[in-house]
């Protein structure tokens, strides 16, 4: 996935020497995730290995996410473009002492793609505020490995794959406030709204992911987007 | 400068999307302490001692303290089985069955936890691990059946042998033996290399020995076989020794023994030896007439001793063959050369030389009664029962003359004449019978009855013209004649028995009590015609042994075959009989014994 969006990014890139009329932004944030269903997921594990002590070391924690967008300006208050996100959190059980280690992971990792239209509905002195609607899908990938280790030399690792397809919405506020000619700080503020999703075993697809009293798990990356980037005006 | 500017995002863009993935990496760690590398254990097995028996289906009951751990398991492990346990005690099955048979290692391997609470502890991959051992013997093969064999000791001895128990599950040997159907051996050998017993108190005698072996099975043992052998024992055998004298000697035992001969039924008993080496000995005779018993008993030498060990050999010896019952009487036909007597209710014929029946005839009322007299010049023979007289012309015993008398009376004197009549004492009377007309022709009341050796105190001439009745009162000679019996003689000398020979009425012999003479008289004038010293007083006339002349005399104590020619005291011979006779150098006694005297005559 992560060279999936690599390749959207070069291309962009390289489209910007044949564009005008561009802007290009790198934005980078803080996300919070419902993911409700996930930490149950991971509150069960840590229940059924309470007798060795297993703890929640990390739960699914709001974090960092990433995000690209190149846009058009359809005129100057209107801009049209693609975007593409990605997002990361996880959740790991752990507990380990002078004999061994015992480890559950869940790496997390959200992959969008999608369509916006932002709109500078205001501006004084050298801030132009605007809102904007992104749409799009959401590729979203999760590991799930345990691993145990008794030392000296033993060691165990299962690990099993799942992955999930959905739609998001992302209505949010935002702020460019210029540095340079060409080059504006942005920041925006949002929601983003993912609707609910299965996640599917990725070697067996009929196969979904369930809590320990056989209910879905399902993903919900849903949560409040704060964001801070760099613009860059190719006209 | 704008390319450049494109080619620095381009890298930045890519190294912030491969680099910014959400780290997993805090920790969860618990400080705790290693336990120690050793941890004190008891572990025991209530049921086992040093060394555990398998012998039947065994339960092994377990007990371990941990002191505070946690057991995880517990392995017993033996020949590749195992037992898994999960408790600090318990129990389970051994089977011998399931084992090969010998000695062999059951190992335990006791699981525990450290209780550490570490993550290995917890995942049971730190533990401590106990390991105990136990010796263990296992055998349930039944037990073998072994045959003993018999050898002899440098001592002498009984061995008994028999092959070693190399079972693990031996328990001991059980020898049994039976002497003379007595068991006198019951012992256990718990040492499997006990395989030999010494029975220094075997002497002889049917002997059956066996050997069992016992085993700790379910099946505790199987019966051995048998060793059955008999070793002769002392036998008692009697040996004359002169005319007083026996030897009695027996046969030496095969092992070791002490011999006791003695007489049985004395008290105090008489011992007439005991000896460990003495096979014989020489004892006074019981005399003819007369049988003395002698038991002869082998005994171990070792004097603790089962009373079944000892043998016995009750034998009696007589001076002479017994073959009549029932005091039987005697008469010899010296024409016939047979012997006439009464077995029971029979009159028996015999020949005296050599003691063999020729011939038997009953007569009723014969028994304890009968008396029997022969002529000295015809074949027939008289019989006297307590009713009637029976007269038979020879030995063939048929169609004799029977004269009936007063029924149920005993007579103490009987007596037929050369001349056919029947001189008979009876009820106080002598009476003399004419055979032809069975007719009483004389009879007379005996005023002085004898009182002591009666039967010898009457005596009839062989033609009945006189008859003599003698007493301790006194002597009386009587003349029968035309059926008139008259005194002719008597005085008041203390005689003993009186007898006139039978082939010369004019000789009439009398003993005394208080003297040795035998007087010869003429019963005519009663002079004497002859005197003889006896070898003894109070002797008794038995009689005359018609083929020999010699006189047979007893006091009840000797016997005395006087050869009256010369006079001479041919041979002296302990006896007690009561009425010996004589005929043709032959003993005769009223206990029914036969004794030839012919070579003791002769020396």
């Amino acid at each position: 996935m992560r060279l999936v969006l690599s390749v959207i990014c070069v291309l962009a890139f390289v489209s910007i020497g044949i564009a005008q009329k561009y802007k290009i932004s790198l934005k980078s944030g803080y996300g919070t995730y419902q993911l409700n269903d996930l930490r149950g997921l991971q509150n069960d594990f840590a229940t059924q290995g309470a007798w060795m002590h297993i703890e929640k070391v990390q739960q699914l924690p709001g974090y960092l996410n990433y995000s690209v967008s190149v846009e058009y300006f359809v005129n100057p208050k209107n801009l049209i473009g693609i975007n593409g996100a990605y997002y990361t959190t996880g959740g790991r059980n752990h507990i380990s002492d002078y004999s061994g280690e015992y480890a559950l992971n869940m790496p997390l990792n959200g992959y969008r793609l999608g369509v916006q239209y932002r709109n500078v509905f205001a501006g004084f002195n050298k801030i132009n505020m605007y809102v904007s609607a992104d749409g799009g899908m959401m590729l979203s990938v999760l590991s799930i490995s345990e691993t145990l280790t008794l030392y000296p030399d033993h060691s165990n690792t299962e690990a099993v794959d799942f992955t999930s397809i959905s739609f998001t919405f992302d209505p949010s506020v935002g702020a460019w406030y210029p540095l340079a000619k060409k080059v504006s700080l942005d920041i925006s503020l949002g929601y983003q709204v993912y609707l609910e999703s299965t996640l599917f075993n990725v070697d067996n697809v009929e196969s979904e992911l369930t809590d320990f009293r056989g209910n879905p798990v399902r993903l919900n990356w849903s949560g409040l987007r704060l964001g801070i980037g760099i613009s860059y005006n190719l006209q | 400068m704008t390319c450049y500017i494109r080619i620095f995002s381009l890298i930045f863009i890519l190294a912030g999307l491969c680099g910014c993935e959400y780290n997993l990496d805090k920790k969860n760690f618990r400080d705790i302490e290693k336990p120690p590398a050793s941890h004190p254990f008891d572990l025991s097995l209530l049921s086992g001692n040093d060394t555990i028996k398998v012998f039947g289906e065994t339960e092994i009951t377990y007990s371990f303290n941990t002191y505070g751990l946690e057991i995880k398991a517990g392995v017993f492990k033996i020949q590749g089985k195992t037992w898994t346990e999960y408790s600090e005690s318990g129990m389970f099955y051994l089977s011998p069955e399931d084992l090969i048979p010998g000695y062999d290692t059951l190992t335990l391997e006791l699981y525990t936890r450290t209780g550490s609470g570490s993550l290995a502890d917890l995942l049971d991959a730190e533990n401590y691990v106990a390991v105990k051992k136990w010796l263990v013997v296992s055998d349930n093969r039944p037990s073998p059946v072994i045959t003993p064999v018999k050898s002899t000791t440098k001592e002498g001895f009984l061995k008994l042998s028999w092959p070693k128990c190399s079972q693990y599950n031996f328990n001991y040997y059980r020898l049994q033996g039976t002497i003379n159907s007595n068991t006198v051996v019951r012992k256990n050998f718990s040492d499997a290399d006990s395989n030999f017993y010494v029975d220094s108190c075997y002497i002889g005698g049917p002997a059956i020995y066996r050997v069992d072996v016992m085993v700790f099975s379910e099946y505790s043992y199987n019966m051995g076989n048998n060793l059955q052998f008999e070793e002769p024992s002392p036998v008692l055998n009697f040996e004359e020794s002169g005319i007083d004298s026996v030897r009695i000697f027996w046969n030496k035992a095969k092992y070791p023994a002490r011999y006791k001969l003695t007489i049985p039924n004395t008290t105090p008993e008489v011992v007439l030896l005991d000896s460990q080496v003495d096979t014989s000995c020489i004892v006074a005779t019981p005399g003819f007439g007369s049988y003395t018993s002698y038991d002869l008993f082998t005994l171990p030498v070792n004097l603790n001793f089962n009373n079944g060990y000892i043998r016995r050999d009750s034998k009696y010896y007589s001076l002479g063959t017994h073959f009549l019952p029932n005091w039987p009487k005697y008469a010899y036909n010296r024409l016939e050369k047979v012997m006439y007597t009464s077995s029971y209710n029979n009159i028996q014929c015999y020949d005296p030389l050599t003691v063999n029946l020729l011939n038997s005839q009953n007569i009723s009322k014969l028994s304890y009664a009968g008396l029997f007299s022969c002529p000295t010049n015809s074949a027939k023979v008289a019989a006297l029962s307590s009713e009637n007289i029976y007269i038979y012309e020879n030995r063939n015993l048929l169609n004799p003359v029977i004269i009936s008398l007063n029924g149920g009376i005993v007579g103490d004197y009987f007596y037929l004449t050369d001349n056919d009549l029947i001189a008979v004492v009876r009820s106080g009377k002598y009476e003399q019978i004419r055979i032809s007309d069975q007719q009483l022709i004389a009879s007379f009341t005996i005023t002085d009855y004898p009182y002591y050796s009666k039967w010898a105190c009457f005596s009839t001439s062989n033609d009945g013209e006189y008859a003599s009745i003698v007493t301790k009162n006194g002597g009386h000679i009587y003349r029968i004649a035309n059926g008139n019996a008259t005194e002719i003689y008597s005085d008041t000398r203390v005689y003993r028995s009186v007898m006139f020979n039978e082939t010369d009425k004019n000789q009439l012999f009398m003993t005394f009590y208080e003297n040795n003479i035998l007087e010869v008289r003429d019963p005519a004038d009663f002079s004497l015609t002859n005197s003889i010293t006896l070898p003894g007083n109070k002797s008794v006339i038995c009689n005359i042994d018609p083929e020999t002349g010699y006189m047979l005399l007893t006091d009840y104590e000797l016997l005395y075959v006087m050869d009256l020619s010369i006079p001479k005291l041919k041979l002296k011979l302990r006896s007690s009989d009561y009425r010996p006779r004589l005929y043709n150098n032959r003993l005769f006694s009223e206990s029914g014994y036969s004794y030839d005297i012919t070579k003791l005559l002769q020396k």
